[in-house]
């Protein structure tokens, strides 16, 4: 008896761990399965909100103490905690939720999370606030969109475009920015300074303080270029090749910039302190050029990079409701309170971002002298271009950006690196699905 | 002829076996006393290791990615992760990583271990100004390493500008970016290994070292004859758990490198975790982890063996 029961003992164990473990897997699946609450009811109950903007303690005390209270006020029967964290944690963020079946009420994502998303039924689809879509871009509002129908609306954003520095462009004979891509090119190369022994002394046009990938897509706007066309990948198209190589002859080649010069993360920007004559920048830049040389933010002239087919990348977040949020009712209007002015923009200025809507153009935050990049955006939001398009985009957005740094750093020519990358794309939109 | 009365034999009852010993001696309140004991590290061990192990090996057979419902696939994660080059890059990445970190770090270590087993002055403080990067986040090594591989104002470079030579652009090129990482690695590692190497050469016995003396042994032939034969079951130690903790390497990656550019730095962990978090395929992921399970699996093995096995052999 003695010798047969730790025999026993072992099987039930393993036999129950098994079972454990499989009621595990399939719960964390299970999740969406929850009845929302009727949508037509009053607003109530207690919300979770998962946001990667109001970052810290004065992004805390802004949202909690100073805009929340008004919703809160307006709807006392009402709770909301936050969980607060950055773009680089959000995606774990959102998975453990999702894994654990509590995923937040309302979920802040980035432009291009919303159709992997909503293709899933992981969002609701949003009830159009009541005095309609007005004020919203409708660039914007196409990332927003899946279907047909509307699961995200935006809160602030994010864009990018060319920034000269003025007075390097007088001293140099310019007295306007370029105004077209091969203009550019020229201009890069000759504001371009090395000494003697070929140490680089100014870049004539900044292209690594961006994120390689959402560089890129600039450029690739600026092309007239595509990441995708009906659903299907469009990275081996002449006009994408074309846009790569445009990039990586600009380093390789012409030698505007050495590789390493800045980087994503660097702490200080080399067209505010004159170690770069152009770049392609963020909106933000301000808020760095404000405290590393506060008397150039003058000097900073945002320009269209081929004004005769305008664009400009535009990034930002959007707000949503998670579908398996049992209090609808208070979500999506906590939705459309974080997507509305007052916190549009108070989470603009927070962050040097650029208010989602067209209105907050005479706020005194976009007039402010010193916010001419971020008026820049919000005046050039028709022209703007986001990422994704299609449910499988997340899976691609790293490998995206491996190919850009690939062709860059001369590993790959561009071509054969945007080959690669549409076979990997084919590859994850079968995975996924187009739908 | 003289007879001898023995003793008329004397029956002596066979030893117990060790099971029925066990049985008698416990009684059923020590054995439910022993299992209450028991229970807390036994339940702990269930809920964080168990279940997730099996939770992975079961959702490896699944297309399971947060977004989808949950589907049976066979092997097929499986035969995709030896199709991705990336992985199979990440293995290979792995592997250097693992063959560059390990003996380098373990014969500074050695050397270090050596030098710091001598009555010198400060050695207390020199023993940990080398161990103190074992005991630092390696979020926070990483990133002055990060700073220390800036091509135009780290140390790297500017050290190398003193001796006339330019210095690479370190993990801003594909091509010197794997060995960054490895250099960290090598620095990061050896505070442990000497501290393990310096407990062994505390226990080496002296005459030993005082025979060889009086046989004419010089210093170098007292290391190699006597030290680094000493040190054996120690290295074998060292250098096992060093190369399972390699294959391991994933926080300083993740924060110096984020496994570019262009996946030049990327390793087996990165990419389990790339799977899990960054692309939702976490069916994908979860047979990566079984992948590098199988790995890790193999070098306790090799471990065990060579360290002698069960602790009570």
């Amino acid at each position: 008896m003695n010798a047969r029961s730790p025999a026993l003992t072992r099987r039930r164990l393993l036999a129950g761990g098994a079972t454990v473990a499989g009621l595990a897997a399939l719960t964390a699946c299970g999740a969406r399965l929850d009845e929302p609450e009727d949508l037509n009811g009053p607003p109530e109950g207690p919300l979770t909100l998962l946001t990667p903007i109001f970052p810290g303690a004065d992004g805390k005390a802004l949202l909690e103490k100073q805009l929340l209270p008004t919703f809160l006020a307006q709807y006392p029967k009402v709770s909301v905690t936050v969980d607060y964290t950055t773009y680089d944690y959000l995606n774990q963020k959102i998975t453990t939720g999702l894994t654990t079946g509590i995923p937040a009420d309302v979920l802040m994502v980035g432009v291009g999370w919303v159709e992997p998303f909503a293709s899933r039924q992981i969002l609701s689809e949003l009830r159009v606030p009541a005095g309609g879509l007005t004020g919203y871009s409708d660039s914007v509002l196409k990332s927003c969109r899946w279907g047909g129908k509307l699961f995200a609306l935006p809160a602030v954003l994010d864009t990018r475009f060319g920034i000269a520095r003025r007075d390097i462009l007088a001293q140099n004979g310019y007295d306007r920015p370029p105004r077209s891509m091969a203009e550019l090119r020229d201009y890069a190369i000759r504001l371009t300074q090395r000494d003697a022994g070929g140490k680089l002394l100014r870049a004539g046009l900044d292209v690594q303080s961006l994120d390689p990938r959402q560089l890129f897509e600039t450029v690739l706007f600026a092309f007239g270029g595509d990441l995708f066309r009906d659903g299907q990948p469009a990275f081996s198209d002449p006009t994408t090749v074309a846009a790569l190589q445009w990039l990586t002859d600009l380093q390789l080649k012409d030698k505007v910039i050495d590789q390493g010069f800045s980087s994503p993360k660097a702490t200080t920007l080399p067209i505010a302190d004159g170690r770069a004559a152009m770049a392609i920048g963020h909106n933000n830049w301000w808020v760095t050029t404000t405290k590393q040389r506060p008397g150039l933010i003058d000097q900073l002239q945002p320009f269209l990079l081929e004004p005769d087919k305008p664009s400009i990348f535009a990034g930002g977040t959007l707000v949503s409701v998670s579908a398996a949020s049992r209090h609808q009712s208070a979500a999506q209007a906590l939705a459309r309170f974080m997507a509305s002015p007052a916190v549009s923009l108070a989470g603009a200025a927070q962050k040097g971002n650029v208010p989602a809507l067209a209105q907050l153009e005479q706020s005194a935050y976009v007039r402010d002298p010193k916010h001419a990049l971020v008026r820049f955006g919000l005046e050039n939001l028709r022209y703007g271009r986001g990422e994704g398009g299609i449910p499988a985009w997340l899976p691609l957005r790293d490998e995206l950006l491996a190919t850009v740094q690939s062709a860059t750093t001369g590993r790959q020519s561009p071509k054969a690196a945007l080959d690669a990358l549409t076979v990997t794309a084919n590859s994850a939109i079968a995975d996924f699905g187009t739908s | 002829m003289t007879t001898v009365d023995l003793p008329p034999p004397v029956e002596v009852a066979a030893p117990p076996t060790p099971s029925s010993r066990r049985g008698r001696t416990a009684t059923g309140r020590q054995r439910r006393t022993a299992w209450l004991m028991v229970a807390p590290a036994g339940l702990h061990a269930l809920y964080w290791i168990a279940l997730p192990v099996l939770a992975t090996f079961v959702l490896s057979v699944t297309n399971y990615s947060v977004l989808s419902p949950l589907r049976f696939v066979g092997l097929g994660n499986y035969v995709k992760t030896f199709e991705d080059p990336i992985f199979r890059t990440a293995i290979w990445h792995t592997v250097v990583y693992t063959f560059f970190t390990v003996p380098v770090a373990m014969a500074v270590a050695v050397f270090l271990a050596v030098l710091l087993n001598q009555q010198i002055r400060a050695r207390a403080w020199y023993r940990a100004a080398i161990f103190l990067p074992q005991v630092t986040a390696t979020v926070a090594v990483a990133t002055v390493w990060y700073q220390i591989y800036d091509p135009y104002s780290g140390l790297a470079n500017k050290l190398l500008g003193f001796l006339g030579i330019t210095g690479p652009t370190w993990i801003f090129d594909p091509s010197y970016a794997l060995a960054a990482v490895i250099v960290m690695g090598i620095w990061q590692g050896i505070g442990i290994k000497m501290i393990i190497y310096l407990a062994a050469l505390q226990n080496l016995p002296e005459e030993l070292y005082e025979a060889a003396e009086l046989d004419g042994a010089n210093a170098w032939q007292r290391f190699r004859r006597i030290t680094l034969p000493m040190l054996r079951p120690a290295t074998l130690f060292v250098g096992v758990v060093s190369i399972i903790s390699a294959f391991q390497a994933f926080d300083q990656i993740y924060v110096l490198t984020r496994g570019g550019p262009a996946h030049a730095t990327t390793m087996m962990t990165y990419e389990v975790y790339r799977n899990a978090f960054e692309t939702f395929q976490m069916g994908l992921a979860c047979a990566k982890s079984v992948v590098l399970f199988i790995f890790l699996f193999g070098l306790t093995l090799i471990n065990r063996t060579l360290t002698g096995g069960d602790d009570d052999d």
